[in-house]
């Protein structure tokens, strides 16, 4: 009873149900307006489905964005190594053991490019990102053309378990667990910490800065590859995009990780992705529901939210945030 | 059997750039002692005792620990040969927690298959603090919510993580309070009876030569002498210091208090949610209102508050020849008045940018013409005046302000705001970390405001400052004034401690 008392008197427990409160009303008040469909079941199993690839995503950003990386070939990165996954598995029959592997090491592979771009050659990370996800965003195009003769669309028709709804809601669960027990309770997600905060009193400490960089982008590829695994099997596409059209995949991740980010003081910021995630999705599928078009009120909305997420990510922070 | 210097440095030489920092130094370090480094800023403490924690490489020179070769090539590699140091400037990382900032680099110990032992690691950090008696910090908050004092207790105890022999602390106490210092000085003795070593920087003379058993005083770079410190005293520290007889008088010599009635600021109820409760004052024409308090009392916070930077804060502040509210930085400045904040390096100084951006920073708008433009020439001969007046010495306008030594990095600090004809200013700990003469030439500069009529609020956690000082002290005892003493009455330390207590 004692230990009741003294958690309710707790200001981060009390943050939390005023939080859970909050976002509870949120849900209820946005299954009303979409004229009770949000919440109906079919539509929960979809919201959860599409929330699948912005919280692996925003998982991977938060490793590497924590680390002082700013990425932004993050879009390029997943769409390139999804279709690596799907040319595997598909094209060259290696099955799920291609698909998994393939997008994952693709991913890894990738960002480590980047990350060699901004540490080694000493770019600064995000105009290393985008030049890196030009190259990518060209390189995705020009191979599949190259490859399919014309199109550049490849089809996943097998291999599809993955995008269905039990492995996407255990997905859910196993990714935000995962990167809990990384960030939180592994040396390496201290160090990860440590070195975006300062590095030279990380290097002071004894820890490596550049391998825990290249670490950290490690850890985070693995999610985005993830990510793209469930994305496409989902899908059963990921569309190669020109013109850095592919910054516009990470956006939703991107309000996640602020929105994340701002309320970290009150919950574990993997279980703020995921939560984060899910009303994200949820907001989109609403304005679905409610018949405002996808290409334009809801992409205005999208760069709304985005810098709302912002906002309330600044308000604890003094001074100018650059 | 244990030889009895632990320490030996021999020719000891550093360049930064054209500076000579140090001069083919040579010292030994006895066992189970307190050696003291002395000497003006710039004299090269700092940087001797960073080439003997392994943070800086000398030019040339060898060192020796317990009669071994000592090649300490980073911190690391000297906190494995026995050797460990909390660093003047702060070092710990805002994200991480407490525990986590105490084994950052050594979570191996706590890890199996690369996930920590979370609970185990809060046992080893609880009993880092509890083992030398320090005041343990909480160990789950991330270290961004501590104060300077907490940070720095957190260095301490992360360096003796180490279990070190030898322990360098380069001035430490600066930035602890009145009940922290006497924290500080128990530990001392407890390290010290167990065999181990300090080797100690610190500006306060009175401090080192209490504590300290032998005590070597550096100049230019090089080494003056060593001695035992029975047979030194303050005047005696001082000349060999600078090479010259200084006086033994720093603070005023008058004992009575000495200001204008006309009140230049007014506080009322000046309240901020659990810093300041309720504070009401006022300050006068050429007044010097010294503040103190125990290092939980709110004293820093005050005049975080009294800038307009604190969030939440209610009551009124009030300038009040113009009966104006200042409700914010900007009001401040604009009713002439100025702030010092005690930690510098983070919030007075852009370390990374010139001495010339820095003085001329709060001094742009006023320089600037009808459309805003500035006049660069007439900003420059601002900071050259600037320079010429409070005796900077640097390399040139354009140096980095964070490769300047600590007394010349508050003279920057300070003539930026004294360039500007000050109504009244408030100064958090303005002598922390500098020399006798800068803090001398300080003093002084306190002096001539006084005589000008600037109202002066000296926050500070020397009792011996603000009683030297003060024409009045405010002591702030859990958030609250206590007690307003006078200078002709009640100026005592046993009095002051009172009612801190």
């Amino acid at each position: 009873m004692a230990n009741i008392k003294a958690l309710r008197q707790n200001p981060r427990v009390r943050a939390q149900f005023i939080i859970a409160a909050v976002l509870l009303s949120l849900f209820v008040a946005m299954h009303f307006v979409s004229g009770f469909k949000l919440l109906s079941p079919g539509n929960v199993k979809l919201l959860i489905t599409q929330s699948v690839f912005p919280a692996f995503v925003s998982w991977g950003m938060m490793f590497i964005f924590t680390s002082g990386i700013v990425d932004l070939s993050v879009g390029a990165n997943c769409i390139l190594s999804a279709n690596v996954g799907v040319l595997l598995a598909q094209y060259l029959g290696l099955g799920y053991p291609g698909l998994i592997l393939g997008t994952v090491l693709a991913a890894v592979a990738l960002e480590q490019l980047t990350i060699f771009c901004a540490v080694t050659l000493k770019i600064p990370s995000w105009i290393a990102g985008l030049g890196m996800a030009l190259v990518m965003e060209s390189a995705t195009t020009v191979g599949l053309s190259a490859y399919l003769s014309g199109t550049n669309i490849l089809w996943l028709d097998e291999y599809r378990a993955l995008g269905t709804f039990p492995a996407m809601l255990a997905a859910l669960i196993l990714g935000a667990a995962v990167s809990m027990l990384i960030s939180d309770r592994t040396a390496i997600g201290c160090n990860i910490r440590a070195v975006g905060g300062s590095p030279h009193v990380s290097g002071a400490m004894g820890i490596d800065a550049k391998r825990t960089v290249i670490l950290g982008a490690v850890i985070g590829a693995a999610f985005f590859g993830i990510g793209s695994v469930f994305q496409v099997s989902y899908a059963s596409k990921f569309i190669p995009v020109a013109g850095l059209g592919s910054l516009s995949t990470i956006f939703n991740p991107l309000a996640v990780v602020l929105l994340s980010g701002s309320f970290a003081r009150y919950i574990n910021t993997s279980v703020g992705v995921l939560v984060g995630s899910v009303l994200v999705t949820s907001i989109f599928n609403m304005l679905t529901l409610l018949g405002v078009p996808s290409g334009t009120w809801q992409q205005i909305l999208l760069g709304a939210i985005v810098v709302t997420c912002g906002m309330i990510s600044g308000v604890h922070t003094k001074g100018v945030v650059k | 059997m244990t030889s009895d210097i632990v320490l030996s440095v021999t020719g000891i030489d550093k360049h930064f750039g054209a500076t000579h920092a140090n001069r083919c130094i040579t010292l030994t370090i006895k066992r189970g002692t307190v050696h003291g480094l002395a000497g003006e800023n710039g004299s090269g403490k700092s940087t001797l005792a960073s080439i003997i924690s392994g943070i800086q490489a000398p030019d040339c020179g060898v060192m020796f620990k317990d009669g071994r070769h000592y090649t300490p090539e980073t911190p690391l590699g000297a906190n494995r040969q026995g050797v460990a140091m909390v660093v003047q400037e702060l070092g710990v990382i805002g994200g991480l927690t407490a525990a986590q900032n105490l084994f950052l680099g050594k979570m191996k110990q706590f890890s199996r298959f690369g996930v920590v032992n979370v609970r185990r690691l809060l046992e080893a950090a609880h009993t880092a603090f509890a083992k030398w008696e320090l005041p343990e910090v909480p160990l789950e908050l991330p270290a961004s919510a501590f104060s300077i004092e907490q940070r720095k207790m957190l260095e301490l105890a992360r360096a003796l993580t180490n279990d070190p022999d030898v322990l360098v602390l380069d001035e430490i106490s600066q930035v602890l309070s009145h009940d922290n210092r006497r924290v500080l000085y128990r530990f001392i003795d407890n390290f010290k009876a167990g065999g181990k070593t300090i080797l100690m920087v610190t500006h306060d003379l009175e401090e080192m030569l209490a504590i300290c058993d032998e005590i070597s005083i550096l100049r230019d770079g090089a080494l003056v002498s060593t001695h035992d410190a029975a047979d030194l005293d303050a005047d005696k520290v001082k000349r060999l210091m600078i090479g010259r007889e200084v006086s033994g008088h720093y603070y005023r010599m008058d004992a009575k208090a000495d200001y204008s009635p006309d009140i230049v600021l007014k506080a009322e109820d000046f309240h901020v949610p659990g810093q300041i409760e309720r504070v009401s004052f006022e300050l006068h024409r050429g007044e010097i209102l010294g503040v103190c308090g125990l290092s939980d009392a709110g004293i820093h916070e005050l005049g975080t508050a009294l800038f307009g930077l604190a969030e939440h804060r209610t009551g009124r502040l009030t300038y009040i020849p113009a009966n104006t509210e200042l409700k914010s930085a900007k009001d401040v400045v604009k009713t002439h008045g100025a702030y010092l904040s005690k930690d510098r390096d983070a919030y007075g100084l852009m370390l990374d940018a010139d001495i010339h951006s820095n003085i001329s920073l709060p001094n742009a708008d006023r320089l600037s013409g009808a459309l805003g433009f500035q006049n660069p020439r007439s900003l420059r001969a601002l900071s050259e005046q600037a320079m010429k007046d409070y005796e900077i010495k640097s390399s040139g306008l354009e140096q980095h302000t964070r490769r300047l030594s600590g007394g010349n990095k508050q003279k920057v600090n300070l003539s930026r705001w004294l360039v500007k004809d000050l109504e009244y200013i408030i100064l958090d700990c303005p002598t922390r970390g500098v020399d006798v003469g800068v803090k001398a030439y300080i003093y002084g500069i306190l002096m001539e405001l006084k005589r000008k009529g600037v109202g002066i609020i000296l926050i500070s956690d020397e009792l011996p400052e603000a009683m030297g000082m003060s024409d009045r002290i405010m002591v702030l005892k859990d958030h609250r004034n206590a007690a307003v003493l006078n200078r002709e009455a009640d100026f005592s330390e046993e009095r002051i401690v009172e009612v801190m207590l």
